[in-house]
């Protein structure tokens, strides 16, 4: 009796003592897609919590004020950068009396870096209308630039922890193994996507096409950001028939019925996708969101 | 004066968009030494049905079209513990510094610092430059109870609660309870001009009203307005008595994904809001206490496209005047309340419309007053907007009501926010 208490003290002890020597970072998450990338990489040497729940559009996140306490709290916020949070995220940062997360500090994690970058505005001008003047933000659509944002996660905890960095080395050496595997399994059957033309509500699909090799013949905005006019439409529509467009794509946060409409319209598919992970509750990590595109992307091509 | 400052605030507009031109095109400073710099327009026409007088005129005059406001802002961080905001405001009256401000925000103890003129942490309309609320005219109770928007010129100290849950507290103190409008209002007294409803060639600023072309108007009309019975002024020499001091709790409650509500409860003070003339030493305070809630409508999947929201804004205001009694003067208390509802509702990404409701103690006469308005607003995109909005204003048994029709045309280019705000 007398061993077993002393075997169950010593173990306690030497919990304590390994729970002592690990930090505990505390992580913010502006979207669910670098919630989860976190958690794979840090594991129990962080605290995660993510703002977006991820059935919202990436740029209308509401600006909650319960968010600015989370903010306060955290070492790290990982954002997409390129200005895809711009519309909510900073202001709120700013309020969370916690100066290395606000825009541009050194606790403000953009994961895009190193991503090879798509639809890089020529000109940059409002006349444009939303404009990402380094290059399009959506980069979490793309199955190609899942690596590269786990890897920049894990750069900047390994920057932030030192300590834990072959904790997170070994995690992401794993991680990225899955990663890759994925991307060359969905990217084998998603073959039979290559060179459909398609047309999407935004400008969100760009690293997604290229993913699979689909050609974006337009989109139902007139320009990024502005709302669809008859007259753009009816020109998209003359131009999406003659070049055989067969899907017109959008995500859960925006309206379904004109994309229904304007591919009955060029007798095209509408087909839904998730713009993050969470957007349908069933898609709750990044290998099953981009299971589920393909599977959509499958079925409205009829494959 | 007045031309003196327009000069050199346009002045300091040009140099500072020729030097950035310069730093763009020569590389010699780089874009990231580049401030963010933004600019507004704020358009509108108004016309209304404001009783005429014996000759047929409008007591009133309209103005027709006209530049609201046109702001040009910039700022930038400062170092790595504070940043400058300079807000210059121009109209057709000339142009003045709307807000100049260092938001310290790497104090110690969750506390957030702001220093120089800004608009008041009071209610929640004041807060709300007047372009960017969802309604054409602003709120009445803003100018009976505020002087309009209150401005802070002073230092206002913020505290977020290190709790789980939002709550943020805020603490000022400034040079005195001024209110800042350009909003025309066809609804004052017919016979005498207010705050909203300014003699043409001139405008209210701090609460006071300026004439460009007859300042001696303008001092017999001020001195007039500060006591209509006996002659107060505000103090000049600040002592602590001479300072405003105010107060905010503000919170939020969420429920679920969708909906919100944001509560705030307020108070501003100052002791020594007048002196009398007459008698010296003697001096009349002023406080205002309001409560603001807000709801919100978010459907968390179709937020850029779907939303509401309504709420009540509530004031009380409490000021002291010297009023003649027969052969005396004695010290007046008077006790005024207004509150301001209303709900807006969007339709999708290019419309919303919404309505309004207000009732108040006016500060003329004893009689309530309600205003009822109705918006309809084209989101042209994102940077531009129309809006046309109705309003009528009962103006009690013994008037007529008027009626009001606006049309504003706001845009914006460049870098410009308003925070956090929703």
């Amino acid at each position: 009796m007398r061993n077993n208490l002393k075997k169950l003290m010593l173990m306690f002890a030497f919990m304590a003592l390994a729970n002592a020597g690990l930090a505990e970072v505390k992580i913010v998450a502006s979207i669910p897609d670098l919630g989860v990338m976190a958690d794979r990489v840090g594991g129990e040497r962080i605290k995660l919590t993510v703002l977006a729940s991820g059935r919202e559009d990436l740029h209308g996140v509401p600006a909650r004020p319960s968010f600015i306490p989370k903010l306060h709290k955290a070492d790290l916020l990982l954002t997409l950068g390129l200005d895809a949070e711009h519309a909510w995220l900073p202001a709120l940062a700013a309020e969370a009396r916690n100066i290395s997360i606000m825009e541009d500090r050194e606790g403000w994690i953009e994961v895009y870096e190193g991503v090879e970058l798509l639809d890089v505005p020529e000109v940059i001008s409002r006349a444009e209308g939303e404009q990402h003047a380094e290059g399009n933000p959506h980069i979490n659509i793309g199955p190609q630039n899942g690596r590269i944002m786990a890897e920049n996660i894990a750069y900047a905890l390994m920057d932030f922890d030192p300590e834990g960095s072959d904790y997170y080395d070994d995690n992401l050496t794993e991680y990225c193994a899955e990663l890759d595997a994925f991307a060359a399994s969905i990217k084998s059957r998603g073959s039979s996507l290559a060179g459909q033309k398609v047309i999407s509500y935004h400008a969100d699909i760009s690293y997604l096409a290229k993913f699979y090799g689909m050609e974006v013949i337009g989109t139902l905005e007139p320009k990024p950001g502005i709302e669809p006019t008859a007259r753009h439409l009816a020109r998209l529509a003359k131009e999406a028939k003659a070049k055989g467009v067969s899907l017109v794509i959008y995500n859960q946060a925006q309206p379904s019925n004109l994309p229904h409409k304007f591919a009955q319209r060029i007798d095209a598919v509408s087909v839904k996708i998730g713009n993050m992970v969470g957007a349908i509750s069933e898609v709750d990590n990044w290998q099953k969101r981009q299971q589920y595109n393909l599977d959509q992307l499958l079925e409205g091509a009829g494959q | 004066m007045r031309n003196t400052i327009t000069m050199h605030l346009v002045l300091l507009v040009v140099l500072l968009l020729s030097t950035t031109a310069w730093a763009q095109q020569s590389g010699a400073l780089g874009a990231w030494q580049n401030p963010d710099i933004g600019f507004v327009y704020d358009l509108k026409f108004d016309m209304h049905n404001a009783e005429v007088d014996e000759n047929g005129n409008h007591i009133w005059k309209t103005r027709g079209f006209n530049i609201s406001s046109a702001e040009f802002n910039i700022g930038a961080d400062l170092d790595p513990y504070a940043r400058i905001d300079f807000n210059a405001m121009f109209s057709h009256e000339g142009a003045e510094i709307h807000e100049l401000y260092v938001t310290g925000h790497s104090l110690p103890l969750s506390l957030k610092a702001r220093a120089g003129q800004h608009l008041a942490s009071f209610g929640r309309w004041n807060q709300f430059h007047s372009h960017s609320m969802p309604f054409a005219s602003e709120p009445r109770i803003l100018h009976e109870y505020l002087g309009g928007h209150l401005m802070s010129t002073g230092l206002e100290l913020s505290w977020l609660a290190p709790t789980d849950h939002y709550i943020e507290v805020f603490g000022s103190v400034f040079n005195g309870l001024h209110g800042h409008t350009h909003d025309t209002d066809p609804t004052s007294s017919s016979a005498a001009y207010g705050p909203g409803n300014p003699p043409p060639g001139c405008h209210f600023h701090d609460g006071e009203l300026h004439c460009p072309d007859d300042p001696e108007a303008a001092h017999l009309y001020n001195l007039m307005q500060d006591d209509p019975h006996g002659p107060v002024q505000p103090g000049t020499n600040k002592g602590i008595s001479d300072m405003a001091w105010l107060g905010r709790l503000q919170t939020s409650l969420e429920m679920g994904l969708d909906w919100s509500i944001d509560l705030g409860t307020s108070v501003v003070y100052q002791d020594h809001w007048r002196y009398s003339q007459r008698f010296d030493g003697t001096t009349y305070s002023k406080t205002t206490m309001g409560v603001d809630v807000t709801v919100f409508w978010n459907p968390v999947e179709m937020n850029l496209y779907r939303g509401m929201d309504f709420g009540v804004e509530y004031m009380c205001n409490r000021q002291q005047n010297e009023v003649e009694n027969d052969d005396y003067w004695s010290k007046h208390t008077y006790v005024r309340d207004g509150a301001f509802t209303w709900a807006r509702y969007r339709l999708n990404r290019t419309w919303d419309f919404g309505t309004y409701f207000e009732d108040f103690a006016p500060s003329e006469g004893n009689e309530r007053r309600q205003r009822v308005g109705g918006f309809l607003t084209w989101n042209v995109s994102h940077y531009q907007r129309i809006r046309l909005e109705y309003v009528h204003d009962d103006r009690g048994m013994h008037a007529d009501g008027v009626d009001q029709v606006i049309l504003q045309f706001d845009g914006v280019i460049g870098y410009h926010t308003h925070g956090r705000q929703r």
